[in-house]
């Protein structure tokens, strides 16, 4: 199991580091933030200095289906700026194979060699739409053009909507079963943005979780699933490869105001990113009154970063910068991952899962008394998290 | 649709170089003999034509067409290499009239033994080893089709013959898929117990099946060889439609819950053969026929 580096806005040494210190397994490049000459340094730079590494990018071609996006870097690539904003009637059976064309041989032309080559998608916001079928064309037609040295991975986009009709579900699964010679899926769950917390609807993520089961541990694909963030090793527990977490909170789940223009937000707070509370508590005030009581090793992650927190009557803000942060949060992600991948079943790893967000949940329990944390910290999302897991267990006979 | 009302003689008419000829089984819609042509013993399948929209106009052109359609495709299953297909004999799809009746007829290699229906009744539930070897050689026949992008459509006990040798083989290849797309409507009769869930869904017709509907009817069939009992007509006396809504709706108890020798490891690969969609069974039949494998190894 490992834990990919998702690219967003201002790459730095953090990558870089990550991946040396073990701790991430590779990276999905996102062209949207880096020009093509730079994209494949970058690319090529990791694989020399990372044997074994996985390097992979996102082609994001689903921008181009968006009215006015704000789409960085992406004009650059012709792939993107050949065919971009499409309407759903331009996509013809002769366009989808130039666009996929396009796009397979801009990653095959790469000096370096990536791990995988991935598929152009549009956003799939309900299995059984019109827009579902461009995307399964795409798939197929990727399937065809593939150079067949390289695996292929058929990426994905799909709302959080469409997870709502298990029936939908599978009815798709079995069209995606149908792509046989294909390496795998990239899954990406678009987020509604109104709720960008950690965890969708129990029922969603339960729905999630089943198309990941069907896809890899039925049907013996590969699974990557991007911007998982925290619900990566539950995706991990029922036979994801891989799953993938950014910097900031715009490459942690997957939104799609992260294309529209912005409001000009502030800076997010700083905050750390708790292994025990499964969550990423606030630094000020929500660590602070949590060391404030005295309790600050029961949420600690166990990281090497925790040094420059322990110790000390309060957080010296200077401490706990923006690429710590981003490091410290994979090395929770990649340390959740490993413990779950130490289980041989899919049912032991279920157990762990449960019984990680069981005690969470009691320490948030405990330290109700001492802090008052905000919504997205928590404990709404375990709950969702604990259900999920029940009802996939139910679903699935486990 | 009624089967032909044919007797032996019968068939020396339509097949002068016929020899020894004996009247073998009656299924669902042909009746089947076997006889000897040119010193080697053949089966001779006889059906019943339908009678064509006469708005078409000459009946027996139009027959012939569609025969000699259904006759290309035959031969190209014929080339592909697998001993589980049934090999067809010297006389291909041919169209003739016997005392008033138009009939299609053809030849197929002789195969001593029983079909699966037959064998279950004077035998008994299979074991491991034989359930098995039945579903490696039967999931070769399909392989072998689907590398034609065509399905079977119709695999259940009575399609399956055993050889006394202890092989198993796949009869009625493609012919019904074939026929019943054509206005020869020569439709599977009887009740559709053997049918996969999307083959059964009337609502929302799936454009394609593909193997995996295979896979599921034969799920059935090991279901059926191995505990004597069908999963999804558990008792007696149960309507078409009750049938088809278990096959939609029952998940039947696992093997090893009916006939407790069977191992789990047996349980999980018909369990995962019924699985309700395509994509909860198996992706390939390659894949399928390692765990079949692995249970031959592993018992
Ligand atoms: N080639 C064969 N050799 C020996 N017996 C056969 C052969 N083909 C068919 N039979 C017997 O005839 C029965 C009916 O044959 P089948 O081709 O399945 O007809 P139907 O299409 O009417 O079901 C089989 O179940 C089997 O018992
Ligand atoms: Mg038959």
């Amino acid at each position: 199991m490992s834990l990919l580096i998702q690219c967003g806005y201002g790459p730095s040494a953090k990558i870089e580091n990550a991946i040396s210190e073990g701790v991430a397994k590779g990276v999905i490049l996102s062209p949207r933030h880096e020009n093509p000459e730079k994209l494949e340094k970058r690319a090529g730079a990791l694989l020399r200095d990372n044997p074994g590494a996985t390097v992979m990018m996102d082609p994001q071609y689903y921008v181009a289906t968006l009215p006015n996006p704000k789409d960085g870097k992406l004009p650059y690539y012709d792939y993107y700026a050949r065919n971009s904003g499409m309407t759903r009637t331009q996509f013809t059976n002769r366009r989808i194979h130039s666009i996929v064309k396009d796009c397979l041989s801009f990653q095959a032309n790469l000096e370096a060699e990536l791990s995988y080559h991935m598929s152009p998608t549009v956003l799939c916001d309900d299995f059984r739409d019109y827009w579902s079928q461009i995307v399964l064309n795409m798939a197929s037609e990727a399937m065809d053009l593939q150079d067949g040295e390289t695996g292929l991975l058929v990426s994905l986009l799909i709302g959080e909507g469409a997870f709502h009709s298990r029936d939908a579900v599978e009815d798709f699964a079995d069209a995606l079963t149908q792509l046989t010679d294909v390496a795998g899926f990239y899954l990406v769950l678009r987020r509604d943005s109104s709720s960008l917390d950690h965890s969708p609807k129990p029922e969603i993520l339960t729905n999630l979780m089943y198309l990941v089961y069907i896809l890899s541990e039925i049907n013996q694909f590969e699974v990557w699933v991007g911007y998982s963030d925290w619900c990566g090793f539950m995706l991990e527990a029922v036979g994801a490869n891989g799953t993938a977490g950014g910097w900031f909170q715009k490459e942690r789940q997957f939104s799609m105001s992260a294309f529209q223009p912005s409001r000009g937000g502030r800076q997010p707070r700083p905050r750390y990113s708790s292994i025990p509370l499964l969550a990423n508590p606030l630094l000020f005030p929500e660590l602070e009154d949590i060391i404030r009581a005295g309790l600050l090793d029961r949420v600690l992650s166990g990281s090497p970063f925790d040094a420059a927190l322990v110790g000390r009557g309060k957080i010296d803000e200077g401490a706990w910068p923006r690429d710590v942060e981003a490091r410290a949060h994979w090395y929770s992600l990649s340390t959740l991952s490993d413990s779950i991948g130490k289980h041989e079943s899919i049912d032991d790893r279920l157990n762990a899962c449960s019984r990680l967000i069981r005690v969470s949940r009691e320490l948030h329990t405990q330290l109700s008394t001492v802090v008052n944390f905000e919504r997205p910290t928590g404990p709404e999302h375990l709950e969702n998290w604990q259900s999920a897991i029940v009802l996939f267990k139910s679903l699935t006979g486990l | 649709m009624a089967i032909p009302d044919l007797n032996t003689s019968d068939i020396r008419s339509l097949v002068p170089n016929s020899q020894d000829v004996l009247e073998l089984d009656r299924g669902g819609q042909k009746i089947v003999f076997s006889a000897t042509i040119d010193g080697t013993r053949y089966a001779i399948k006889a059906l019943r034509a339908n009678p064509i929209d006469p708005a078409i106009g000459d009946e027996s052109d139009v027959l012939d067409d569609v025969t000699a359609r259904a006759q290309r495709e035959v031969e190209t299953m014929q080339q592909c290499d697998t001993p589980h297909l049934v090999k067809m004999g010297p006389i291909g799809l041919t169209t003739g009239t016997v005392r008033g009746q138009q009939v299609i007829y053809y030849t197929e290699e002789f195969i001593e033994g029983q079909n699966l229906w037959s064998y279950l009744r004077s035998h008994g539930p299979m074991d491991v080893q034989e359930l098995a070897i039945l579903g490696t050689h039967i999931a070769q026949g399909i392989r072998a089709i689907w590398q034609f992008s065509k399905i079977h459509r119709d695999i259940k006990p009575g399609n399956i013959m055993r050889r006394n040798s202890g092989e198993f083989i796949l009869l009625d290849m493609g012919l019904v898929f074939d026929l019943t797309d054509e206005s020869l409507s020569v439709s599977p009769v009887g009740t559709p117990k053997y049918f996969s869930p999307e083959q059964l869904n009337f609502v929302q017709r799936r454009t394609v099946l593909d193997f995996r509907s295979d896979l599921f009817s034969l799920g059935i069939v090991l279901y059926e060889m191995s505990t004597g009992t069908h999963p999804f007509a558990p008792s007696k006396g149960l309507t078409t439609w009750e049938v088809i809504g278990n096959i939609h709706n029952l998940h039947p108890p696992a093997p090893s819950r009916v006939v407790s020798t069977l191992p789990s490891e047996f349980d999980r690969v018909v369990m995962r053969m019924l699985g309700k969609k395509p994509a909860l069974r198996y992706r390939s039949i390659d894949l399928f026929i390692r765990d079949l494998n692995n249970l031959m190894g592993g018992s």
